[in-house]
């Protein structure tokens, strides 16, 4: 019965982004099935709101059956994905920008913390959440890919067109900062 | 301190901790490294403070659980795709194929060319005879009967077709009908249950949908569940039948989860929508 399980599970992204290619447009569930919880915490980790996390999740599979035609053979599926995770993302902080429109920024900072404690509750995770939005968008997007997304960073640095040593560096100085933010609260 | 740090770190220097620091707490280091950094740890001060700090930021950050979205997500995307398919498909029935298998075109044509001389006829119908009395509004109607009737004959025909596509173009009439009679969902629920293309059960799955509201669709709904064991109308059917509210599908969907050779993906989806039913 684990063998059924396998087969299914073990056709890799890019034959199904092949076949979906060629017009099999069903098997694309099987990429939504796969990714999509992953993507929306993507969007809902770089600051955005739950609805329009949800929004462009949504987005993003309709862009990649709309231009389905122009994924190329062999290219990992998952880096495609994300660079266009990362487009939407962009897209959507620009057109912010344009209308003015400013969403989650500093301003949303908790006035009053509580104390800190031993186990980790709700107010570390706040505490966390203060200090992630400290941070510029493209050293939260790291942050946000390597630790939530549980990304490689060989896998990051094919995304965000980056090496893997300065990728390393980016991140290190992203924890250092979220420490002083997060330890400053005190 | 910074002294301190200069002279005890003759093995590994502060910025090399730097370097490594986020790799010794992943335990992606080799042995020696970890050594290494251990051995300085115990010598600087600072390296350790900040090591401390960075084991608890770093903590908190892996324990930051992931967020659920909501169950519409899923459905939307369902039908995004299902819109996405029909497109696609249409651009498939109206353009190339057409060369290939030129009989049915012309059997297809002249299905079109009916449709489109009553509908007209039923326009001019309405145009003209805006002042009705009761003998053209009868009239009316049954033009719209005889609509109704002549898409009912293409679908049962259409159906029968060797070709995948021409099936689904069946089921797209039936799509088009207000009200299902017998007939009609009698042979959705075969397609949907025996068609051997996926594309064409899912049309059909989409077709019933439309129909949901009717009791008798529903409960095939709920059967027909049981009997699918392609994980993509699995979770057609729980979707549909979950947006119904239908809580006769609770066992059906319960008994995929218990199955050993349900897909997780699908799994995922039953629990999610059971979770919604109950």
């Amino acid at each position: 019965m684990k063998e059924k399980n396998k087969t299914v599970q073990n056709i890799p992204d890019e034959k199904i982004m092949e076949n979906v290619k060629e017009g099999k447009l069903s098997e694309m569930s099987v990429l939504f099935e796969r990714y999509h919880r992953k993507l929306y915490n993507f969007f809902f980790r770089m600051g955005l709101d739950r609805d329009i996390s949800k929004d462009l999740t949504q987005n993003l599979f309709y862009r990649i059956i709309k231009y389905r035609k122009t994924y190329k053979e062999g290219a990992s599926v998952k880096s495609w994905i994300y660079q266009i995770a990362r487009n939407l993302h962009s897209d959507y902080r620009n057109t912010e920008k344009r209308t003015g429109d400013i969403f989650v920024t500093s301003s949303i900072y908790p006035t009053d913390i509580a104390e800190t404690q031993d186990s980790y509750l709700e107010e570390d995770y706040e505490k966390l959440d203060t200090a992630l939005m400290t941070l510029s968008d493209a050293q939260r997007e790291l942050l946000v890919l390597s630790r939530y997304q549980g990304l490689k960073y060989e896998e990051i640095s094919s995304i965000v067109n980056q090496s893997v040593p300065a990728i390393k560096v980016s991140i290190y100085r992203a924890i250092r900062q979220l420490r002083c933010v997060y330890f400053k609260q005190n | 301190m910074f002294i301190s740090n200069k002279i005890n770190s003759t093995d590994m220097k502060c910025e090399e901790l730097e370097e490594k620091i986020i790799d010794y707490l992943d335990g992606k280091l080799e042995k020696e490294s970890n050594i290494e950094i251990e051995k300085h740890l115990e010598t600087c001060e600072r390296c350790l403070d900040e090591f401390r700090d960075f084991q608890q930021v770093m903590k908190i950050v892996s324990g930051k659980k992931e967020v659920e979205p909501d169950e519409s997500l899923r459905i939307n995307f369902y039908h995004m795709l299902h819109d996405e398919i029909r497109k696609n498909r249409d651009i498939g029935t109206s353009g190339v194929q057409r060369e290939s298998l030129p009989w049915y075109n012309r059997f297809v044509f002249r299905i079109a060319a009916g449709f489109a001389l009553l509908i007209c006829g039923t326009l001019i119908g309405l145009l003209v005879f805006s002042g009705i009395n009761n003998s053209q509004q009868a009239q009316l109607s049954q033009l719209r009967n005889e609509v109704t009737a002549l898409k009912k004959s293409a679908m049962f025909t259409l159906l029968k077709e060797e070709s995948s596509s021409e099936r689904i173009q069946a089921l797209n009439y039936a799509d088009e009908l207000e009200t299902p009679d017998e007939n009609v969902i009698e042979i959705l629920v075969k397609t949907l249950n025996t068609d051997k293309n996926v594309n064409v059960r899912m049309a059909a799955a989409y077709a019933l949908a439309r129909f949901a509201d009717y009791q008798v669709v529903c409960d095939s709904l709920v059967r027909s569940l049981a009997l699918q064991k392609d994980p993509i109308l699995q979770v057609t059917l729980i979707n549909i039948l979950v947006e119904r509210r239908d809580k006769n599908a609770i066992q059906s969907i319960e008994r995929i989860i218990e199955d050993e050779n349900t897909l997780d993906e699908v799994k995922h989806v039953a629990q999610n929508g059971i979770k919604m039913l109950i």
